[in-house]
């Protein structure tokens, strides 16, 4: 197996990695590299780069960091709570349903009124996914968990589907691309201040759970013998993952697999640890996203790719290798 | 723009998927048409403009909309039956020339030539050049060729008085940007009439053809000299027409001249061209003076 770094180690140089992308983030699109750029600025046209660099390629950075953090985060959480190494807000089918809590708020015209309505219907949406998967799995087998999942996700799926094809707007019905597969591109300020400040929340109510995720490990009887609080812990990892991915999947639409692929990528390295998968993962997801979400830009594709397709086309053959690599490690 | 009119009509294309009794019948082939029925907004505004309205049996809906006004035939249109390309409300007029694009209402077109209606369709115009084409074959259909070459000896003075007008010099840039960034290049009728009024479109300037959607930092990356202001469908709200909404796109709207040229100044290669080169003509004259 591969050398592990240690823990202090492997933050720093996650924490590196993510300025490189969020540095690079900045410094690419269609709209012109640092040399179009600067040109712009040469001849005077200092405002439109500014439009460019400040209004449309920093939020998108911001974003992309920022939901990326929100789904390593989750996913490990997901993961570490329920022992389970599918979970996945994507997976468990609580991106979805905050999906469609934000295509339900944004269609009817409610977030026109009342902005945070938008935010606010995602995580309704996300919550209400989270305590029907509660009610279907429980703490039960993986089977039923991933099985509820797929069956909310669809369902779900199905909703959007039906609510969009509803909309007396001519343009609608073809947005189901982005609730599906995820974007960030040109979104705006606007749509960072609504969202960050509940994904703040939901990862302050994630990292909380971090001790209780790593005496769960050791089954929820010793768990409790060791002051595990088992009521409060789910209460935090459901709320948690409610609030935060309900609010960045408001804003950015439903991204898959970033979530199941770095707590994966990074559990050897933090030795197995659950609450120290926890930060890890949140920096490992938001540098993965900026780094997506700069590969979209730079691929001549024309329009740009959503940016769940990319993290599905890098994301699923890397699952498939590990779920590979972990049958051969059974068998032999 | 465009794709609002090829919307409308295709939906009509779609009603006319109700079957119909078709009833044989031969209508006169007459030496000049006398009743005639246009189906197609555009062959609406040549029609009005070349043949005495008391010989058009009637016009589309679409002419009578306050919003699809042709220049100066407001009080013509009004006064006109209208129809909405059906078929059986077309039989019903017993019309001796019915008039429809190439592209729109195939389905009514087929039926009425098929029950032996003379029908004859027009291409949509992607240059002046069409549209003087489409000026003379249609006065060569109702038997008004002279009035035909008037209306085109017309328009071209007009044209030539308006350009006449234009300051010298590069032509700025003006952008009219779309739902979901849509732009309009080179090869357009859109093109034409901005280059007509002393401007280049976005998308000339960014060096494309045609019609194509593009990043908003794209857009951002040339300053334009006048911007169109839009009226997007923003209720009930689509993520599309909500990001012309854009914060980045707000502040360029609000620091450019802006100009709103009524959509069918653009729409058909017709002579109601000459009010959007007209405007925009106006609008050079005024950033000059």
């Amino acid at each position: 197996m591969t050398h592990r770094i240690p823990y202090p180690l492997l933050l720093i140089g996650l924490v590196l990695l993510a300025i490189a992308f969020g540095i690079l983030s900045m410094l690419v699109g269609p709209g012109g590299g640092p040399t179009e750029i600067s040109a712009m600025i040469a001849r005077g046209d200092t405002d439109l780069a500014w439009m460019i660099v400040g209004e449309v390629r920093l939020p998108r950075t911001f974003l992309a960091l920022m939901v990326g953090a929100t789904l390593g985060l989750a996913g490990a959480a997901l993961q570490g709570y329920l022992r389970n190494p599918l979970a996945d807000p994507g997976v468990v089918g609580v991106s979805s349903a905050a999906s469609l809590g934000a295509v339900l708020a944004l269609y009817t015209g409610v977030s026109l009124a009342f902005p945070m309505a938008l935010p606010l219907m995602g995580i309704a949406g996300a919550v209400l996914c989270a305590l029907l998967l509660q009610g279907l799995a429980g703490r039960g087998a993986v089977l039923t968990l991933v099985l509820a999942g797929v069956a909310i996700s669809s369902l779900c799926a199905a909703l959007m589907s039906l609510a969009l094809n509803f909309s007396p707007n001519p343009y609608a019905a073809a947005e189901i691309m982005f609730w599906l597969m995820g974007s960030v591109t040109d979104r705006s300020m606007d749509h960072v201040a609504l969202a960050a400040p509940l994904m703040m929340i939901g990862w302050a109510m994630l990292l909380l759970v971090a001790r209780s995720l790593d005496a769960l490990s050791l089954g929820e009887e010793a768990a409790a013998s060791l002051g595990v609080h088992t009521g409060r812990t789910r209460a935090l990892v459901i709320g948690g993952t409610a609030i935060s991915v309900g609010a960045a999947t408001a804003i950015s639409g439903g991204i898959g697999f970033i979530g199941l692929v770095v707590p994966h990528l990074l559990r050897h390295q933090v030795g197995h640890s659950p609450s120290k998968l926890l930060l890890a993962s949140a920096l490992g997801g938001a540098t993965l996203l900026m780094a997506a979400d700069v590969l979209v830009r730079v691929l001549p594709t024309g329009m740009e790719l959503k940016l769940g397709v990319v993290t599905a086309l890098v994301g699923a053959p890397f699952f498939l290798w590990l779920i590979f690599r972990a049958r051969t490690e059974f068998e032999s | 723009m465009k794709l609002r009119r090829r919307a409308e009509e295709m939906l009509r294309a779609i009603a006319l998927s109700i079957p119909l009794c078709a009833a044989f019948f031969s209508p006169a082939h007459a030496q000049t048409p006398q009743r005639i029925v246009s189906m197609n907004l555009c062959t609406d505004e040549l029609l009005m403009r070349l043949v005495d309205p008391a010989r058009i049996a009637s016009i589309t809906y679409l002419s009578q909309q306050p919003v699809n006004a042709p220049l100066g035939l407001d009080h013509i249109a009004e006064q006109l039956p209208a129809n909405h390309g059906l078929a059986e409300e077309i039989i019903k007029l017993q019309p001796d020339l019915i008039l429809a694009g190439s592209f729109t209402t195939t389905t009514a077109v087929a039926l009425l030539r098929h029950m032996g209606y003379r029908v004859e369709t027009f291409a949509p115009e992607n240059t002046f050049a069409d549209m003087r084409a489409n000026i003379r074959k249609l006065g060569a259909l109702t038997g008004d060729t002279a009035k035909a070459e008037q209306i085109i000896a017309d328009f071209d003075k007009r044209l030539a008085q308006l350009q006449a007008q234009i300051p010298p010099g590069e032509k700025p840039v003006f952008a009219d940007i779309g739902v979901n960034n849509f732009i309009t290049g080179d090869g357009t009728l859109y093109a034409e009439v901005i280059n007509a009024g002393g401007y280049r479109t976005l998308g000339q300037a960014l060096g494309y053809a045609g019609y194509r959607n593009v990043p908003l930092e794209q857009v951002l990356t040339i300053r334009p000299a006048l911007i169109a202001t839009a009226t997007p469908w923003t209720n009930p709200p689509s993520m599309s027409t909500m990001a012309l909404g854009h914060p980045a796109l707000r502040s360029l709207v609000a620091k450019t001249p802006q100009i709103a040229i009524p959509e069918r100044y653009t729409t058909c290669g017709a002579p109601s061209l000459l009010g959007a080169i007209e405007m925009l003509v106006n609008a050079r004259i005024q950033a000059s003076g």
